[in-house]
């Protein structure tokens, strides 16, 4: 090469000073860097650009959120793409993942609901559990479903009393007793919205909104003529509380109806109507709602008293009934045993149908009747003296019955030698009726156990 | 002192500056998408009003009626139980005068007892923009109107604040004679 020295090789040099130092392989070595450099120049430029990037990509990877930045927008893409056109195989892919958490929180979610239950059952005795076995027995389902479907969150959060024309704020109740100092605006909102489905989409219909939903809030809305109810909940509304705005919205626009339809701004009359609007706010699924409106309540308590009555009415009918056919029905003969006084011991018992119902062994008695009002000696009464058989018990203890058959109660039990007035006997002679038993009631006694014997003879009246 | 709410309507055609008058000098809960949405957004102005030998507490709910034309058709059921209403224009664009008669119109018909108040808004720009002629006929047509309705006459700045309480006063005055 032409700019090379040619070298001296172990000699010193003449001047005395010493020579740059170049020895064979020093000179090579830079002869073999420009060779490098003629020949990979472009390369070498490339890769300290890659070396550069790599750098960077080193040090964006090490910042994750510059990496989340990069990679969002294209993994959103991607992922929209893969579920769109593989949405089955996504869900299978995801269901390990999801499905764990969706399972677990459904699973919370039901043994909440069953322990809710499971309180309800164990007072089965209370006057509510009573009462929704009732009002199950009332619709047909089993007290275990109503008891589910009671169990299912409700919460009323506020109660809205607004004029309906105006959209102006009667009263508000919140069941926090929070009163938010912005629900005159939510009531005037809420009738623009009213105005606004009313006049959008139910135009020529007698409808109106009647309800708002947001996730799980609801708003229920019911409407007399110049007032209606906006009640914002949580869960599901059970069964009559619509029934028991109705009557709120009713009983209002009843009493104030005149105030109503005029209305000049005055709220403050309204404030009598607040405890009915906080007994709404006030019903939870911790208490029992009334599963009837008062309406039906009072149709009810109507038809409950017409009952009665007509119970009543049947009775005193059947009554008066039985009455008129005792009155007609032939008198039962019964006997009376006369006894004839005779010398002898035993005295033949004279057995003589007579149709009376008072089997009375009576002495017959002949008033004498005296025209003159002078009172004159005359022939004073007298008692033909019937004597009657006495008897008593063999020796058994004897039922004493109500009537002549052993299908008849039994009054009491008599022992062995009980004394008895006989006062007559069945047809049949099988069963005899006595006096007395106890204080003085009679009774029926079977004729094989009484051994008839002594006389006795009433004494004759005065 | 009496206690009264009264439902007050803001009328007027497509940015007269209703809803600045709202926003700046009322109580407001609202985001104003709702005028877009249904047509309406509900506000509140308080203030005591004494009218003759009464003096009241007086909340006004104001109704912002959206006066784009689409919802011309849903401003009738708005309408409804209003005690009176703010009527707004444009100073500088004399043509919003011209519908305020109909809207005028439409609540009477409504309600015949409602009280209305004229409103000539954005007077901040003519006095940025000199004694234009257009203005003054503006102006004096407003008047015009105010008269044949028998109501009072206003001209406001939502811009500066000017006459805005004024006018509220004197809308709520009448409401509550």
């Amino acid at each position: 090469m032409s700019g090379m020295a040619e070298p001296n090789a172990g000699e010193p040099t003449t001047s005395g000073t010493p020579e740059p130092f170049h020895t064979p392989e020093h000179a090579s070595g830079e002869v073999f860097n420009e060779l490098r450099t003629l020949l990979l120049g472009e390369e070498q430029g490339a890769i300290g650009s890659l070396r550069v990037d790599v750098d960077d990509l080193r040090d964006t990877l090490g910042d994750q959120d510059a990496m989340s930045a990069i990679i969002a927008p294209s993994l959103d893409d991607a992922l929209r793409n893969a579920i769109d056109q593989n949405k089955e195989e996504m869900v299978e892919a995801l269901y390990p993942i999801i499905g764990s958490t969706v399972v677990r929180a459904v699973t919370e979610a039901v043994q909440d609901l069953a322990r809710t239950v499971d309180s309800r059952v164990r007072t089965s005795f209370s006057p509510g559990a009573v009462w929704r076995r009732m009002r199950a027995q009332a619709s047909g389902v089993s007290s275990s479903e109503l008891a589910l479907r009671d169990a299912l969150p409700f919460d009323v959060e506020e109660v809205f009393l607004i004029h309906r024309e105006t959209g102006l704020l009667l009263r508000h109740v919140s069941a926090s007793g929070n009163a938010a100092s912005d629900r005159d605006l939510v009531s005037g909102m809420l009738t623009a919205i009213r105005d606004f489905a009313s006049d959008a989409f139910g135009r020529g219909e007698q409808g109106q909104l009647d309800s708002i939903e947001y996730g799980g809030r609801r708003i229920l809305i019911e409407a007399a003529q110049h007032v209606y109810l906006a009640v914002v909940m949580d869960g599901v509304e059970p069964a009559g509380f619509r029934a028991a705005m109705r009557d709120v919205v009713i009983d209002v626009e009843n009493h104030y109806r005149l105030f109503l339809r005029d209305y000049n701004g005055d709220a403050s009359p309204f404030v009598s109507v607040e405890p009915m609007l906080a007994g709404l706010a006030a019903l939870s699924n911790t208490q029992a709602i009334p599963g009837l409106s008062s309406g039906q309540k009072r149709v009810l308590a109507g038809a409950g008293a017409m009952l009665i009555v007509c119970s009543l009415l049947a009775c005193l009918a059947g009554w008066l009934l039985i009455q008129r056919l005792d009155r007609r029905s032939p008198q039962i003969p019964t006997f009376i045993i006369v006894v004839a006084p005779t010398s002898t011991l035993l005295p033949t018992a004279t057995l003589t149908p007579t149709p009376t119902s008072t089997p009375t062994p009576t002495a017959t008695t002949t008033p004498t009747a005296t025209p003159t009002a002078t009172p004159t000696a005359s022939p004073t009464p007298t008692v033909t003296p019937t004597p009657t058989r006495g008897g008593f018990v063999d020796n058994v203890r004897l039922n004493v019955r109500t009537g002549p058959g052993l299908d008849f109660p039994i009054i009491l039990t008599v022992a062995p030698d009980y004394p008895f007035t006989i006062l007559g006997a069945s047809d049949d002679s099988g069963w005899l009726n006595v006096c007395c038993v106890e204080d003085g009631t009679t009774g029926w006694v079977s004729s094989l156990y009484v051994l008839v014997g002594e006389t006795t003879t009433p004494t004759p009246a005065p | 002192m009496e206690t009264l709410s009264k439902k007050i309507c803001m009328l007027g055609d497509f940015a007269v500056g209703k809803t600045s008058l709202v926003r700046r000098f009322v109580y407001d809960t609202f985001d104003d998408r709702y005028l877009s949405t249904i047509g309406v957004k509900v506000s509140r102005k308080l203030l005591p009003v004494a009218s003759g030998d009464r003096v009241a507490d007086l909340t006004m709910i104001l109704w912002d009626l959206a006066g784009s034309e689409e919802f011309s058709q849903m401003r009738r059921a708005y309408l409804r139980g209003a005690a009176g209403a703010l009527l707004v224009y444009d100073l500088t664009r004399t043509e919003t005068l011209a519908s305020l008669g109909d809207y005028a119109d439409q609540l009477l018909q409504i309600n015949s007892n409602a009280a209305v108040v004229i409103v000539a808004n954005k007077s901040d720009l003519v006095a940025a923009g000199g004694n234009d002629n257009g203005i003054a006929v503006a102006t004096l047509d407003g008047r015009a109107l105010a008269g044949s309705l028998d109501a009072p006459f206003i001209t406001t700045s939502a811009l500066t604040g000017a006459n805005v309480e004024d006018a509220f006063r004197q809308l709520g005055q009448r409401v509550v004679s």
